[in-house]
Parts: C-alpha cells; sequence; structure tokens
C-alpha cells in the first residue's frame, strides 16, 4: 500500500484534492421550483460518494457512490438534482435524488473540475481550474456545451440570477497564490465574461451570498502563512467593498445563519463566527466555535430551520461524521457519513 | 490483429502434416532435476521408468537422458536420498525426444527452507501453501513476465496497471510491499516503495519460481511478512534453443539460448522483445463514452543470462548472472493521460552458490547482489509538475547455511546467518535519508518426525533474528508447522509470525507540494498467522483411472500497523500505519485422467482483507476482491497440448468504503501448442489468445486492457 512515489497520479490527487478542496462550493443556488422534504447532501471526497439524509430524520441516511475514481470537493443542488464536480476525474456527477440514479457528464479532459453551481433546472456552471475555463453544462442533454475562458485557476462557483460569480484562486505551477484573487463575472444569456472583480485577498475559495445581498467570498491565503481573510463583494456593481483579515490558517468554506452570522469553517482552528452587519468577529480563530469539541471543521452548513452542521473530516481513511448544533450552538446529532465528508448543502426533495 | 492470424495456422498446420509424416521409432527422454527451492542440480537422482527396467542417474548438472522407450504413457519416478521422491506422467510420442524439468522438494530442512508433507509421492505442489513454477511450465505458459505466470493462481492477484505497466503481486489479501520477491536470493523490492514490479522480469530470465504464501519472515527475514516469492534466473539451457514471437499490439520478440561444455558447464542465452502497444479501448463510464486511443504504451526490452557450474573446494560451485533492460511508456489512467511519462530500468544480478555434502551434512554458501538503476520521467505531465526521478540502487546478500540429519526422531537440524547491504541514491528521496542500510539475520531450524514412516507426524520450527539496521532493533520470527498423513490425506497446521520495516519512501520521500514522508512510521507485523489445511489425493477407479487432487487451506493473518498512504485533515498525504484483519482460503481441486490424457483443475480464493476499526471491521481493502477463482483444462490428444484457463476477479472497491464497487469479471485464455521434428531439428509451434472473448475489464479502475490478445511463438532446437 506504500504509495509508488514515482507515480504522478497520488500527487496530482493530493494536489487536486488540496487546492480544490478550498472550493467548497456548497449553495443551493436559484428558486427550488417545489417545496418538498428539506434533505442535507453531503459529499465525502475520499470514497467519492454523497451521504444524503431528510434534516428532520438524520439516522436516516443514504450512501450514493458518484464514480470509481475522483477527488469531488464541492456540490450544488436543485430540487433533486445534484451536480458534484469530480476533480482529477473529468467529469461532474448528477444525482437525481428523488430516483437515486447517478449519472455522468463528461468535461474537458484534465478539467480538475472543482467549483459548481446551478442557474435553471438545466444548466450548470463548473469551473476547470486546471483549464482556466468554466464549462458550461447543459443536464438535460447530458453535454458540456460551452468553454468559456476565465483566467488563472477557477475553483469556486457562485451564481445569483443570470450572473455567475467565478473565484480565481491565481495559483502558481507548484500551486501557492502568486497574487489577489479574481471574481470573473459572466452572463448566462450570453455565456461572455462581464468583468473582472480585482480581490485583496488571496486564494478565493468559497463564496456565499449574505442576507444584505452581498457576495461573501473567504479567501484561503497560503497553506501555512495564516493569512486567511474574508472579501465582501457588490455583485451588481461588481466591486470589492471590504476586505478583512485575521481569518488565520486556510478557511475554507461559509455559511450564513438567520441573523446574519457567516460561519467559516477551517481545518486548522473550527468555526469562526463574523457578524456581517457589524463588520466584527463573533469568534475569531483564536476563540474558536468548537462544535462537539472539535478543532478541525472541514465544512459547515445551515439548513432552513437554522441548525449549523459541522463536517469532521477525520483520518480521511475510516467514515466520519458530521455534528449538528441547534440554535444554541449545543450539538443535538451526530450524523454518520462517509471518508473525508468536505462540503454540505441543502435541498428540497419533492415527496412522490 | 487479423494479419496474425496467417502465422500461426500455417505453422498449426505443418504442424499437422510433420505428425503424420513422423516415422515409427523408439523415444527418448531427457531432462533436469533440480532442487525446488534453491534452484541447484540436483545430482545422482534415479530416474526410473515404472514398469520398464530402463533408468538413469542424474549428472553433475542435473541432467538425464534415457533411450529406447516404448511410446506411450510412462510414468517415470524420481528418487535421491533427502528428497521426496516424485512421480511424473509423460506422454512420450513416436521418434520424439520428450523433455523434462523436474524439481524435487527436500525432506529436510534445505537453504530456503521449505517442508513437504505427505506420501512418497507428494510433489512441491501438495506442500501447504506453495506454488511452484518450472522451466517446463514457463515454456508451455506463453507468457512474457513473471507477473503473468503468477496471474491466476490461488491466493494470489496480480495487480497490474495495464497490459504493458507496472505489476506487483498481492498474496492473501496483502499490501504489494509485505510481498519479497529474491532474485537469486537478493531482495528485488524498489527501495523507495518496498514492492516489487514484476513485469520487469522476462520470463526467459527464469528458470522457475515458487511462491510460499502466509508469513516467512523466519525464513527469510524482514520482508517477507505475507509471503515470498523465489525467482531463480536461468541456469542451463538445452545446447540451442531459438525462438520468435509475434502477436497483437505489434509484440515482437526473439530468444537464443545455448550451453556447452568445456570442462566447466555454461549456458548463455538472450532475449530481446518489443511492443508498441497502442490499442482502441473503451473510455470509461462518464466520459462521454465512445473510444479512445491508448497511446505511451510502448515496451523495449533486452535481457542476457550466463551460468556456470564446475567443481570446486570439494564441492560444487554454480554461478549465474543477469542483465535486463527496459524502456516503456507509463500511459498513465485513461481519465487522465499523460504521453510524456516514460521509465527506463537497468538491473544486473548475479549469484554465486557453493555446496558442499559430506554423509548426512551439508554446508552451503551463496553470495548474490542486484544492481538496478530506474528512472520515471515526464517532461509534460497533464496534471502537477514535470518530474525526473532517478533511483540507483544496490542490494549485496551473504548467506551461509549448514545442515545435518542426525537420525532418528531428529530428522535434520539446520541454521545459518544472512547478511544483507542495500545501498541507495535517489533524487526522490530527502537529503536526511541514509544512503543505504544493513541488515543481520541468524536464523536456525529443526524437523522433528514421530517415525521413520511415509505420512507419522512431524513438526518443523524455524527461528529467525534479524536486526533491523535502520531502527537498529532486534526482531524474532517463528514458524511452527505440524503434519500428519493418513491414507489420502494430509494434514497441517502452521503458525508463524513475521514483519515489513518502512520503506524508504515510507520515511524519507523529499517533501513535496501536500505530501511529506513520516520518520515516525512503524514496521508493519503480522504476530499471528494460523493457517489449518488439508489435502486429499487419490485414484478414482471409477473414472477412468483419474487421479484426483483437492487441497484446502485456511488462514487469519492479520495486519498490525499496516501502512498506507492517506490525506491527513489538512489533506496532505503521507504514509500511515492501520489495522488490518485478514482472513480467507483457498481450494484446489484437480482431476487427471491418465488416458486420454486430460486435466481439468479449478480455484477458489476467498480474502477477507478488512480495514480494523472500531466497531466496524467489514469494509474490504481497496482493490482487494472478496472472491476470485480459476476453472481450467488441458488436453494432450496426439502429440497436441491444448490449455484453456478462465479466470474470475470479483467485485471489488476503488475507495476505502463499501461504495461505487466495481464488477465482476470473466476472462478465458487458450492455448495450442504441438511439437514436431523435421531432419535433425525439433520445431514446436505455439499459438495463445489471451482474453479469447475480447473482455476488456481491468482490475484496477482506469487501466484499460486491450481485449483479444494473440501470440504466436516457434521454438526450435536440435534433437539430442
Amino acid at each position: 500500500m506504500k504509495m509508488k512515489l514515482a507515480l504522478a497520479l497520488p500527487l496530482a490527487l493530493a494536489l487536486a484534492l488540496a487546492l480544490a478542496l478550498a472550493a467548497c462550493d456548497d449553495q443551493t443556488t436559484g428558486v427550488n421550483p417545489t417545496p418538498g422534504l428539506e434533505t442535507a447532501v453531503v459529499v465525502n471526497s475520499i470514497d467519492v460518494s454523497l451521504t444524503v439524509f431528510p434534516v428532520d430524520s438524520p439516522d436516516a441516511t443514504r450512501a450514493i457512490g458518484l464514480a470509481p475514481a475522483g477527488s469531488p470537493v464541492s456540490v450544488a443542488a436543485r430540487g433533486s438534482i445534484v451536480a458534484v464536480p469530480l476533480g482529477f476525474f473529468p467529469a461532474v456527477a448528477v444525482v437525481d435524488l428523488a430516483s437515486g440514479d447517478v449519472r455522468s457528464i463528461a468535461l474537458p479532459e484534465n478539467s480538475g473540475a472543482t467549483g459548481v453551481g446551478f442557474v435553471n433546472d438545466s444548466i450548470a456552471y463548473v469551473a476547470n481550474p486546471n483549464l482556466g475555463t468554466v464549462s458550461v453544462v447543459n443536464l438535460s442533454s447530458a453535454t458540456a456545451v460551452a468553454e468559456i475562458p476565465v483566467g488563472v485557476f477557477p475553483q469556486a462557483v457562485a451564481t445569483r440570477g443570470n450572473r455567475i460569480y467565478v473565484l480565481n484562486a491565481e495559483l502558481d505551477e507548484t500551486y501557492q497564490p502568486a497574487r489577489p484573487g479574481r471574481i470573473k463575472v459572466i452572463d448566462a444569456t450570453f455565456n461572455a465574461v462581464l468583468d473582472t472583480i480585482v480581490l485583496s485577498g488571496l486564494n478565493p475559495a468559497a463564496a456565499e451570498f449574505g442576507p444584505d445581498g452581498l457576495l461573501y467570498v473567504v479567501n484561503s491565503g497560503a497553506f501555512g502563512q495564516a493569512n486567511g481573510s474574508l472579501s465582501v463583494v457588490e455583485p451588481i456593481a461588481r466591486v470589492e467593498l471590504e476586505h478583512h483579515t485575521g481569518f488565520g490558517e486556510f478557511p475554507g468554506d461559509i455559511a450564513f445563519d438567520a441573523a446574519g452570522y457567516a460561519y467559516i469553517s477551517s481545518f486548522s482552528y473550527g468555526i469562526a463566527v463574523w457578524d456581517a452587519a457589524a463588520d466584527s468577529f463573533i469568534q475569531p480563530p483564536d476563540d474558536p466555535l468548537l462544535v462537539d469539541g472539535n478543532s478541525i471543521s472541514s465544512g459547515v452548513g445551515i439548513d432552513s430551520n437554522d441548525r449549523l452542521y459541522s463536517l469532521i473530516a477525520g483520518d480521511c481513511v475510516a467514515p466520519s461524521v458530521a455534528i449538528r448544533v441547534d440554535r444554541q450552538l449545543d450539538s443535538d446529532e451526530t450524523i454518520d457519513v462517509g471518508v473525508c465528508p468536505i462540503a454540505i448543502t441543502f435541498t428540497q426533495v419533492e415527496v412522490p | 490483429m487479423r494479419a496474425f492470424f496467417l502465422p500461426p495456422l500455417t505453422g498449426l498446420l505443418l504442424a499437422v502434416a510433420a505428425s503424420t509424416a513422423a516415422a515409427q521409432y523408439p523415444g527418448e527422454l531427457t531432462g533436469h532435476i533440480a532442487d525446488a527451492i534453491t534452484g541447484e542440480p540436483v545430482e545422482g537422482a534415479l530416474v526410473e521408468v515404472i514398469g520398464t527396467s530402463l533408468s538413469a542417474l542424474s549428472d553433475g548438472r542435473g541432467a538425464f537422458h534415457i533411450r529406447g522407450l516404448e511410446p506411450g504413457r510412462l510414468s517415470v519416478r524420481f528418487t535421491r536420498l533427502g528428497y521426496e521422491s516424485q512421480v511424473r506422467e509423460i506422454d512420450l510420442r513416436n521418434g520424439e525426444t520428450t523433455w523434462l524439468a523436474v524439481e524435487l522438494g527436500a525432506r529436510p530442512i534445505v537453504i530456503d527452507g521449505v517442508s513437504v508433507e505427505g506420501r512418497s509421492d507428494t510433489t512441491l505442489d501438495d506442500a501447504p501453501g506453495v506454488i511452484a513454477i518450472d522451466r517446463d511450465e514457463i515454456e508451455r505458459s506463453g507468457k512474457s513476465t513473471a507477473a503473468g505466470l503468477l496471474e491466476g493462481r490461488a491466493g494470489l492477484l496480480v495487480q497490474r496497471r495495464g497490459p504493458l505497466g507496472p505489476q506487483t503481486v498481492s498474496i492473501r489479501g496483502s499490501a504489494a510491499d509485505q510481498v519479497l520477491v529474491l532474485l537469486d536470493g537478493a531482495p528485488l523490492g524498489d527501495p523507495l516503495t518496498g514492492s516489487t514490479d514484476l513485469s520487469t522480469i522476462p520470463t526467459s530470465q527464469i528458470e522457475s519460481i515458487t511462491v510460499l504464501k502466509g508469513s516467512q519472515s523466519a525464513r527469510f527475514g524482514p520482508g517477507a511478512e505475507a509471503g515470498a516469492v523465489l525467482i531463480q534466473t536461468r541456469r542451463e539451457s538445452v545446447p540451442l534453443t531459438a525462438r520468435l514471437e509475434t502477436g497483437s499490439l505489434a509484440n515482437r520478440s526473439a530468444t537464443l539460448e545455448t550451453s556447452g561444455d568445456l570442462g566447466l558447464a555454461w549456458s548463455l542465452g538472450g532475449h530481446l522483445r518489443s511492443v508498441d502497444g497502442e490499442f482502441d479501448y473503451r473510455r470509461p463510464d462518464g466520459l462521454a463514452g465512445g473510444t479512445d486511443r491508448r497511446v505511451n504504451n510502448d515496451l523495449s526490452e533486452a535481457a542476457l543470462f550466463a551460468a556456470a557450474a564446475a567443481p570446486a573446494a570439494g564441492g560444487d560451485l554454480r554461478l549465474r548472472a543477469g542483465f535486463t533492460r527496459l524502456e516503456r511508456g507509463l500511459p498513465g489512467p485513461s481519465y487522465q493521460p499523460t504521453s510524456t511519462a516514460r521509465e527506463e530500468l537497468s538491473r544486473w544480478n548475479g549469484q554465486a552458490g557453493w555446496e558442499r555434502r559430506s554423509g548426512r551434512s551439508l554446508v552451503s554458501a551463496q553470495l548474490n547482489g542486484v544492481l538496478q538503476s530506474a528512472r520515471f520521467a515526464d517532461p509534460d505531465p497533464t496534471v502537477a509538475l514535470p518530474y525526473d526521478s532517478r533511483t540507483d540502487a544496490l542490494a549485496l546478500g551473504a548467506r551461509l547455511n549448514a545442515e545435518t540429519e542426525p537420525g532418528g526422531a531428529l530428522r535434520a537440524i539446520s541454521g545459518g546467518l544472512e547478511l544483507r547491504g542495500q545501498k541507495y541514491e535517489s533524487t526522490a528521496l530527502d537529503d536526511s535519508a541514509p544512503g543505504g542500510r544493513v541488515d543481520l539475520g541468524l536464523f536456525a531450524a529443526t524437523e522433528v518426525a514421530g517415525k521413520d514412516a511415509p505420512g507419522s507426524p512431524r513438526l518443523v520450527a524455524a527461528l529467525r533474528l534479524d536486526r533491523d539496521g535502520l531502527d537498529e532493533l532486534w526482531r524474532l520470527t517463528h514458524e511452527l508447522t505440524l503434519s500428519a498423513a493418513t491414507g489420502p490425506a494430509t494434514f497441517h497446521v502452521r503458525h508463524a509470525s513475521s514483519y515489513s520495516p518502512p520503506a524508504f519512501g515510507d520515511q524519507f520521500f523529499r517533501e513535496g507540494v501536500m505530501v511529506e514522508p513520516n520518520p515516525d512510521l512503524r514496521a508493519e507485523r503480522i504476530p499471528s498467522d494460523l493457517s489449518v489445511g488439508a489435502i486429499l489425493r487419490g485414484r478414482l477407479g471409477g473414472i477412468a483411472g483419474a487421479i484426483a487432487r483437492l487441497a484446502i487451506d485456511g488462514y487469519i493473518a492479520d495486519v498490525k500497523d499496516m501502512i498506507i498512504w492517506a490525506p491527513d485533515f489538512r489533506f496532505v498525504w503521507s504514509p500511515r500505519n492501520f489495522d488490518v484483519k485478514r482472513r480467507g482460503l483457498e481450494a484446489e481441486a484437480a482431476l487427471e485422467f491418465p488416458t486420454p490424457s486430460f486435466t481439468v483443475q479449478a480455484t477458489y480464493s476467498l480474502a477477507r482483507v478488512t480495514y480494523d476499526r472500531p466497531g466496524d471491521d467489514t469494509v474490504q481493502v481497496i482493490y482487494r476482491p472478496r472472491h476470485s477463482g480459476t476453472v481450467g483444462a488441458r488436453w494432450s490428444p496426439a502429440g497436441w497440448e491444448i490449455a484453456a484457463d478462465a479466470r474470475y476477479i470479483g467485485k471489488r472497491y476503488p475507495v476505502p468504503a463499501p461504495i461505487n464497487a466495481l464488477d465482476p469479471y470473466w476472462t478465458l485464455d487458450l492455448r495450442l501448442r504441438r511439437s514436431f521434428n523435421a531432419g535433425s531439428w525439433q520445431f514446436t509451434p505455439s499459438l495463445a489468445i489471451d482474453r479469447l472473448f475480447d473482455n476488456d475489464d481491468s482490475l484496477i479502475f482506469g487501466y484499460p486492457e486491450p481485449g483479444r490478445i494473440i501470440r504466436f511463438e516457434l521454438m526450435a532446437r536440435p534433437l539430442r
């Protein structure tokens, strides 16, 4: 089992995982077509699977394999349809949660696909960091219908309306940030880049729209440099409004609660809590939220009942857990998930 | 592929024509007798054709020759003091010389110490957990590499990355680095990974392969945790043999061997092979379907061997040396192919063995060495950075052994010491890596038997104390084997322990982006390897005199601190220790009909190899099919040899969870062979078809197989 050192694959996998990990793009985008059973979807990176469970019955988990190979680190869901880019396996897995069917849609060779977002029921945008492009994927025809050049190392996607916000990490060949990150804004009507937003932080990795309508971008920074930050972007004017530093070592994911608090996860310190309205920490990285005592969080999500879920990566060889806390931040559920959970999202699945 | 049908067809038609034209006169039997474990020639063995007065003794080179035999089915017995006797059935054809390679299993504990249980006609295959492949079988197999020879054997799993890529062997669900591969006694494992790529050993170099399943550290020291593969390189050939092969994937090879005796018995051989290797394959599910072209899949290979034997210092001195050079493309997984990754390997190997027998005692000494240089480079990979890694490794070993047969209940006592030195230089290793290591092993063994009669209970005990040259710890391993026979049944119980130290790469790999070594890694250990088995063998009088054989071997051999590369919470990959549960069984059944010569055999392997996690020990380790097996038949009508082997690989998981399973599959290989004489030469055309039904499944996802492969070989050698 020792690694064949001379082979590129394990290294490539490590790189793909490490760099794409920042792209924990666990958003539910667009308007859900129908109300239904709120369902959590967890992406497990090492066993290339999803763990799916109704938020009101978290013990009723279901495991869904995505592919024999891949390094998924992000997920987007719309109704019963879930899309998961497969990293070094150049495809996006599309799962119908209602039927359990899994299919894959091919992406350009060597895409290293990470981020994904829906603009409607049929079209998803997938970031190809190795190629510097975004693929437009038609879920109905199961084809990648267009490829849009966007710049250096696009690794996450956020969507609102017909705008796609692509987070360019601007990494060099050694996978270190070469310069501050960029956001490319794409008009989905014409599949053309409208604008470029220059960020102040390094290595933008995840983004979420806040209750104020602004786009909050987590900049992971350079590994080992503890220089994570948060950019606040005005999505219509397409400018960075604020840049907040002090988010410590390699923050990777973000989720908002109903009160407008942003929960930012990190492998190094757990979860930082940021008050978006006051532009200040509720719990900074040096006094983090430790869900059930865990100082490691590989991903965060908040369901419609305002309950926070923190993913515990574990040893990335054995199955691990997601821990849910209530509004008082007391843990109320420990949910078994797969190996190395890395991203979580929520969606409404129509009950037959 | 169509063009390849013509030469095989022509060859086979020639064979048919020749067989009808052959004159009617007596045949001859010639061959070679070797020690099954050491590979050394066995001198003075009595070769008797049962039911006749004809017999011969093997000479100093292990060779024998009997003339004037009536054609037909013959039983030939091989006996020598100190060895289990053996009976072989042969079909002697009109006017032809049949060549037979025989390996005798030693009765006392011998240099490499395999005990052979059973009745007087028991062969090495009857020993528990042993697979023996001799030169004759190698030639019949049509396989090109050592890995090909081991595919489909009970308890063995060859993990191959494409038809021409690296191929390693797993024994009873082990990792590849838990199997010690010795080439003429010298460890062959990659110093960085600890595993051995068996695809780099061409069959033209191999005299015999012996696989010992289960913990073997008490015999062979560190690394033989799950088993040992003992490869003996060519030692001797017939006076002249030439082979030409062609086939699918633009496969071309040529082999020439010769031997002589100038007071010093010598043999010499060479081999060239090239494969273009390009083929179309189905793209993996999810990658838009259709087919793609597998490129950068070529291989070129050259190999030489030389051997000599002569009396020296009152004993026998054996020398052998070999050289292999290989260059090939490394196309990578189909979902992330590269057209520029290459491997270059060159390897020198040599062995000098001296043995002196005096009465009931034997003293032997062996020096061995392997010098190899491997370079892996990809100037333009599809992902990550270009790399160019070179590793030079020199392995030297010395082994001294003494044994005696005191008599009475104490059948044998042996002991000795082994010194192994390894020196490395690698651009893939960190500057802090030591340049080498020296390991010392002291070993002793004894055999106690109840009565001097076949079937009486026998106990073999072995102990070995090894000093690890890196961590400077002493480790003690043991083996106890109790066997007994009654009627047609032989039973055995074996208990052993073993260990395998971390590979250099595990501890000193040059740290890269998101990858780091682990200097604190512990050695893998199997503290308790328990196997229990039985062999039933006998003649079924009611079924055309068929001989039936059934062997079952079960084992429990959990691994403590198995080394697995995995990412940590930061997604930095490094080797870590994990416990693994390992248990299973192997069953082999064979039915042999003497007239007509027809054999059918089947094997089944159950390998339950699971991560030992708190509260859950059900998840199978990746790429370890829990179920696998073979069904084969061999028929020899009128001088033909027709063999078919079907192989089953069960469901396996590519991830450490019971999900994303890969479907089971079957493959079917077919071989046809026919020898005929023309003038003073014997010609043997053979046709081999792998994956007859064009099955392109692969054990490991992303490494496509080309489907049906056809090879045609023509062998020629002068009649003696």
